[in-house]
């Protein structure tokens, strides 16, 4: 094959960028016949067109045997065929009959876009002596000429300062007052503007194309100034700050309303007709007489005109005085002027901007729309016609061209298929569609962003046989098919199943996508078919061996020795929800194009949030429904699951867009192609609103696969410290906390048994300030207890929830209501734990602890707690040994002999003084009425529990502090001072009562026992205090 | 929950609290009274202690791991069993699918036996309505024991949940199996005409005498692509042919070799 020469052809000859510039052999060849054009008469589109064919236009409105005056224009949008129609309909024209078109009383002229520029078209004219006055002529020539050689910087400025003397000038008030416009010309003066200005691809650069283009560029808009020109805010700023005071005040005007700039970028756009004008050094009259005379000198010939325009665009600055010339109808004043059909070809756009100069000029209106060339069938007919002529021999049809174009003897590519092939019927021959077929055809078509016959030449038809010639002459890296549009294959889970055929490279897994995208049924379907032929897709096999991909087996091909078994296809039968382009629809068709994107191009997700909800919701279920993972069944709380995985910041997918911790992540997604499929299946489940879908099971697997691959990690990093070998250690700390904030209020747990302490903590306790302490220490800790109230509560809470069962959805634990079943067995263990470890787990704690996390905050609070307690626990101790001495001091040893002794002396006391009417605190005597023995038994439980205190540290300490033993002893030694200075006050009153008056015998006997008594204690008090001084 | 046909399969008595309550007793026997009262936390309204009841009555009469001695109820069952959820499941299974004739065994292999049509059913009481309108012999389901029974279908490892569906999916199933008794050494292509027969008679809740259903089939395709069992076609050899689904590239399988890690 000619692979080589076949491409050479298709660029050099068949399908060139600028269609315009092909021989008349190729443009032949491949021409194909318009119908369903749009046909308005006059320049108004109010009435609908009347619809006709290439040929039906040119009889009715080219050939003009009547001689009536035509402005005919051939509308559409760029690409679409507009001067292929008027190129087919001038060389219609040319080769007709003397009946219908005689040379020498016709004047035929043919402007082509081959020199789409005011430059261009002048030269058009000059080399086809239309312009008859040698005055015009020479100046026409000189600004040919000239503008070819002129220095382009120096022609630029020119422009430039065109449009600045323009807008100086300009004293209207349409758009801008006079003293604004001055303003505006010195801020288009200021350095900095100019420079924007006149940048490669700005303004003025426009500008000077429109003037000056050579002929390969085509220009798509008139439009010269555009935002972009002036919307630099730093420039703005600039001009503002240090700019001339004019310049500045109209740059603040830009900076002030952004709405500013499109309306200078209007204004300065009205002056293009002058500035081109102007720089060609043409003006309007004279262009005017160059039609004028010509019309003149072809009527005094006796000849008519017939002028084809291939592209308006190119008459900017002269377009209004030609239309003006052309649009004056011959006869009555204008009898000097020869008869006119004008067919002018022009955008839509270019169109409608200048729809006043031509609405009431217009006699007619050709409108080249889809429906002339968008049709499958015209399609197909077209590339097959390209096809034929790509592979015909350049000289076969050279000599076909010159024998007369006739369609029926029409040279065949004789181009031979490695298969059976679609072809299409060209001229009585069937031309193969090969290496397309029809259905790629189309679907390349439908996916072009721009949909026009000259897209479809140059996106498809050249695009993709570039690479299909190139792949067969140099083998090797193909690249064939092309698939620029990502026209996903329609069976995506045979397009996930080809990303997972790893003997093949991943640009042949790509290539094969695409073609079972655009060429096959949109899959990758197995089938036999006679004699032994292979399809996939409904392709036949050897099409993909011709193109490289021999390698490819199928994508069920581990089916044993008996073939592909197709097994009970799962077709559901129930009806499946169309996708048309309702909000759901659409809504899946953005995601799934997202996701696709996500793996093939490396692009960002973009739609990340709704993903990870998604899976949030496929793992953790939602208010009524359960997820995939039977998280308590598993053995982690529901409660801490759902808490854990309640923010959705927690589930992290790589490549997602914006904001996000990978680190953090608890449910990490990678950028794979299982992946993908677990979001495309999450996409489907939540379009289809259930799993009834086509491919459902296949994504199924994907999901469940994706699941267990990460399963593990995911429960462990949700779990986090929630589970380890002997159970949740959280619910330990949690108990701990409880359990040493009981104990720093001084409340009562029951720890009898590990049950008993559980059902003990597990209530909340009541502030309570009742309670006195004997250590500043002590004290403070109960403050911190309260200060971290929120701490305690939220392990309280925590310790609840967690630790209960849950029946169903785990979003019901995160509830507040009451929890009806535990799972106690943790719970004992926890509690079996702390008490043999005396609620001393500080060494146990983790190291390192994260902030703020649900699952280490009381394990944090612990780390906080532990040293507090501790140094309450010393301060007891000490405080304790003191109060013991101080006791011992008063009393000797304290055992229950000299207790009993101690209390039998200050029952004495009492008595003495209640017999004399000595008023004492009734209070105090009250507590010590009770028998010695029993007070003496409840001291010593006391001073036992100091002295096991004095053996204890830490958290057990606490436990014996707790009781406020302490400050029972202490009080103990209150009332015993008290007594004791009680004792020296009277004593003292009655040695001066005795003294002083005589007394009864008995009485003074008693008074001296009592006061001695009272010595006795005081002297004891004495020593106390020495000691305590020098202590 | 594991009673003879019918019965009424209740939601309440999950894997996660019978778990725990033989747990309790492993820790030494206690009255029913006690067992319920530490179940509940000493909260003794009627509806916990319904439930408490309920936990208790498959602890000891349906899975057969606690027995009453002297008014007090005692653990009997081996102490591993209690060591993990694997291994309560583990256990739980090898006791409960033998048992054909309950309600939960039934209604499983009716379920796996629907393949995706089941997709179609939507939701778990037109999947009752369905069953019962099947199977007369199921005539007591209803919506509240295909409720129940989902939870401990999923956690045996037949399938997954996933909104008001259930994804046939028997990886976790399978996996248990090969885990505990697989009588071929690991590491070792074993023909499929050789693992089918035997796996037959641990999967009762399955008919694998054909096509194998889509349960089947969609656990052995995950133990595949996660690298745990290795399913492969031999030239001249009988392949066992899959549930099909489209886009697979596995449709069936001549030998299988069990990798020792299918016992993590």
């Amino acid at each position: 094959m000619n692979w080589e020469r076949y491409r050479s052809v298709m660029e050099r000859d068949a399908i060139k960028i600028d269609d315009m510039a092909t021989s008349d052999a190729y443009f032949f060849a491949t021409h194909m016949p318009f119908s369903q054009l749009e046909v308005y008469q006059g320049g108004r589109t109010g009435v609908p067109p009347r619809l006709m064919d290439e040929e039906e236009v040119f009889r009715e409105l080219i050939c003009n045997p009547e001689d009536e005056h035509r402005l005919i224009i051939v509308r559409g949008d760029n690409g679409t065929g507009k001067s292929h129609l008027i190129r087919y309909l001038k060389a219609r024209l040319e080769h007709s009959p003397a009946t219908v078109y005689n040379p020498e009383r016709e004047q035929l002229i043919f402007l082509r876009r081959l020199n789409n520029s005011v430059r261009g078209v002048f030269g058009q004219l000059l080399e086809q002596e239309v312009v008859r006055d040698p005055e015009v002529r020479e100046k026409l020539r000189k600004f040919v000429a000239s503008t070819g050689s002129k220095d382009e910087t120096a022609f630029q400025s020119d422009i430039l300062y065109a449009y600045i003397a323009a807008v100086s000038s300009d004293r209207s008030g349409r758009t801008y007052r006079a003293k604004i416009c001055e303003d505006i010309a010195s801020y288009l003066s200021d350095s900095r503007v100019r420079e924007r200005l006149l940048r490669a691809g700005g303004a003025i650069d426009r500008c000077s194309q429109i003037i000056t283009a050579p002929s390969s560029q085509v220009l798509r808009s008139t439009a010269v100034f555009t935002e972009a020109d002036f919307n630099d805010r730093e420039i703005i700023r600039n001009v503002f700050r240090r700019g001339d005071p004019q310049a500045a005040d109209f740059a603040a005007t830009l900076s002030d309303d952004a709405g500013e700039i499109t309306r200078l970028v209007g204004y300065l756009n009205r002056f293009t007709h002058e500035v081109v004008q102007r720089c060609a050094d043409i003006s309007s009259e004279s262009t005017k007489s160059v039609f004028e005379q010509l019309r003149k000198d072809l009527k005094k010939q006796g000849k008519a005109l017939t002028l084809f325009v291939e592209d308006f665009t190119g008459f900017t600055g002269i377009d209004s005085e030609l239309i003006t010339v052309l649009s004056t109808e011959h006869g009555g004043d204008y009898a000097d002027l020869c008869r006119v059909t004008a067919v002018i070809g022009i955008t839509n756009d270019y169109y409608d901007q200048f729809r006043d100069n031509f609405t009431d000029r217009v006699t007619h209106q050709v409108s080249v729309t889809d429906r002339s060339y968008g049709t499958d069938d015209f399609l197909i007919q077209l590339a097959g016609r390209y096809l034929n002529a790509i592979c015909c021999a350049p000289a076969e049809l050279q000599a076909w061209c010159r024998e007369g174009a006739e369609l029926a003897a029409l040279p065949s590519g004789g181009f031979t298929p490695p298969c059976p092939w679609e072809t299409v019927e060209v001229g009585g021959q069937e031309v193969p569609l090969y290496p397309f077929n029809r259905r790629a055809l189309l679907a390349q078509y439908r996916s072009l962003p721009v949909k026009s016959p000259r897209m479809f030449l140059r996106d498809v038809l050249r695009a993709q046989l570039k690479e299909y010639f190139d792949g067969k002459e140099y083998g090797g890296e193909w690249a064939f098919p092309l698939n620029p549009g990502h026209v996903p294959m329609a069976r995506d889970q045979h397009s996930s199943a080809i990303d997972r055929l790893e003997y093949l490279p991943a640009g042949d897994r790509a290539r094969l996508k695409s073609v079972f995208a655009l060429w096959a049924d949109g899959s990758a379907d197995m089938a036999r078919g006679s004699e032994d032929t292979v399809t996939f897709g409904g392709l036949d096999r050897r099409f993909l061996e011709d193109i490289g991909l021999a390698a490819f087996q199928g994508i069920g091909g581990d089916t044993g020795p008996d073939g592909p078994a197709p097994g009970p296809r799962a077709e559901p039968s129930a009806p499946q929800r169309k996708p048309p382009a309702d909000g759901p629809a659409r809504d899946y068709q953005r995601y799934s194009a997202d996701i696709a994107d996500w793996l093939s191009s490396g692009a960002e997700l973009r739609y990340h949030p709704d993903y990870r909800k998604w899976l949030q919701n496929f793992l953790c279920g939602d208010n009524r429904q359960c997820g995939a993972i039977d998280w308590q069944d598993a053995g982690i709380p529901a409660y801490i699951a759902a808490e854990r995985l309640s923010d959705a910041g927690v589930f992290y997918i790589e490549g997602q867009g914006g904001a996000g911790d990978a680190g953090r992540a608890l449910v990490y997604m990678d950028r794979s192609p299982e992946s993908r499929d677990a979001l495309q299946a999450l996409n489907k489940l939540r379009y289809a609103k259930g799993w009834e879908f086509e491919g459902s099971t296949y994504y199924q697997q994907r999901l469940i696969t994706w699941l267990e691959r990460n399963r593990a990690v995911i429960l462990e990093k949700v779990a986090g410290a929630a589970v380890s070998q002997d159970g949740p250690p959280v619910l330990e700390w949690c108990l701990a906390l409880q359990y040493l904030r009981a104990m720093i209020l001084g409340r009562e747990v029951d720890t009898s048994t590990p049950l008993k302490t559980v059902e003990s903590l597990m209530v909340p306790f009541q502030k309570d300030d009742g309670m006195k302490r004997e250590t500043r220490e002590w004290g403070e800790l109960v403050q911190f207890v309260y200060s971290r109230g929120d701490g305690f509560d939220s392990a309280l809470a925590l310790l609840r929830k967690a630790s209960a069962t849950m029946v169903g959805t785990i979003q019901g634990a995160r509830e507040d209501g009451e929890k009806r079943l535990y799972r106690t067995d943790e719970l004992l263990d926890a509690a079996e734990r702390l008490l043999a470890r005396d609620w001393d787990i500080e060494e146990e704690l983790p190291g390192q602890l994260p902030a703020r996390h649900m699952l280490y905050n009381p394990a944090s609070l612990l780390k906080d707690l532990y040293p507090r307690i501790r140094a309450v626990v010393d301060a007891e101790r000490t405080q304790a040994g003191q109060v013991i001495q101080a006791l011992t001091d008063y009393i000797g040893p304290l055992d229950r002999t000299g207790l009993i002794d101690a209390l039998f002396e200050v029952r004495e006391l009492f008595s003495v003084f209640n017999m004399y009417g000595i008023l004492g605190s009734s209070e105090l005597q009250a507590r010590y009425e009770k028998p010695p023995e029993e007070i003496a038994e409840r001291v010593l439980r006391q001073l036992d529990t100091l002295k096991r205190g004095a053996q204890a540290g830490g958290p057990a300490g606490l436990s014996i502090y707790s009781g406020n033993a302490l400050n029972a002893l202490s009080d103990f030694l209150r009332d015993l001072q008290h007594i004791a200075r009680m004792a020296e006050r009277e004593g003292g009153r009655a040695r001066k009562e005795t003294e002083g008056m005589g007394a009864p015998a008995d009485l003074a006997q008693l008074s001296e026992s009592a006061r001695a008594g009272m010595e006795a204690l005081c002297e004891q008090l004495d020593e106390m205090e020495v000691r305590h001084a020098a202590e | 929950m594991f009673q003879k046909n019918p019965d009424p399969m209740r939601m309440e008595e999950t894997p996660e609290r019978v778990l725990s309550a033989c747990r309790l007793l492993a820790r030494g026997s206690m009255s029913r009274e006690a067992l319920r009262a530490a179940m509940t936390l000493e909260k003794n309204g009627e509806r916990e202690l319904a439930e408490a009841n309920r936990v208790i009555a498959v602890v000891q009469e349906e899975l057969g791991l606690v027995r009453r001695k002297n008014d007090c109820l005692e653990f009997v069952g081996p102490a591993e069993v209690l060591a993990s959820p694997a291994a309560f499941r583990r256990y739980v299974s090898a006791q409960v699918f033998p048992r054909e004739d309950t309600t939960f065994v039934k209604f499983s292999r009716w379920v796996i036996a629907k393949n995706e049509e089941l997709f179609r059913l939507g939701r778990w009481q037109v999947m009752a309505e369905t069953c019962k309108a099947e199977l007369p012999e199921m005539s007591g389901m209803d919506e509240n024991a295909a409720l129940g029974w989902r939870f401990w279908a999923a956690f045996l490892g037949l399938g997954y949940l996933s909104g008001s569906m259930f994804l046939p999916n028997m990886k976790l199933r399978l996996q248990d199996i090969f885990a505990v008794d697989y009588p071929w050494p690991y590491g070792q292509a074993v023909r499929a005409e050789e693992l089918i027969p035997w796996l037959d008679g641990r999967l009762p809740e399955a008919d694998l005498s054909g096509r194998l259903p889509l349960a089947v089939s969609a656990g052995l395709r995950t133990l595949h692509e996660l690298g745990l069992i290795r399913l492969e076609t031999w030239r001249d050899s009988r392949p066992v042919q899959l549930y099909f689904v489209d886009g697979e590239q596995i449709g069936a399988f001549s030998h299988i070799t069990v990798n020792r890690e299918v016992r993590a």
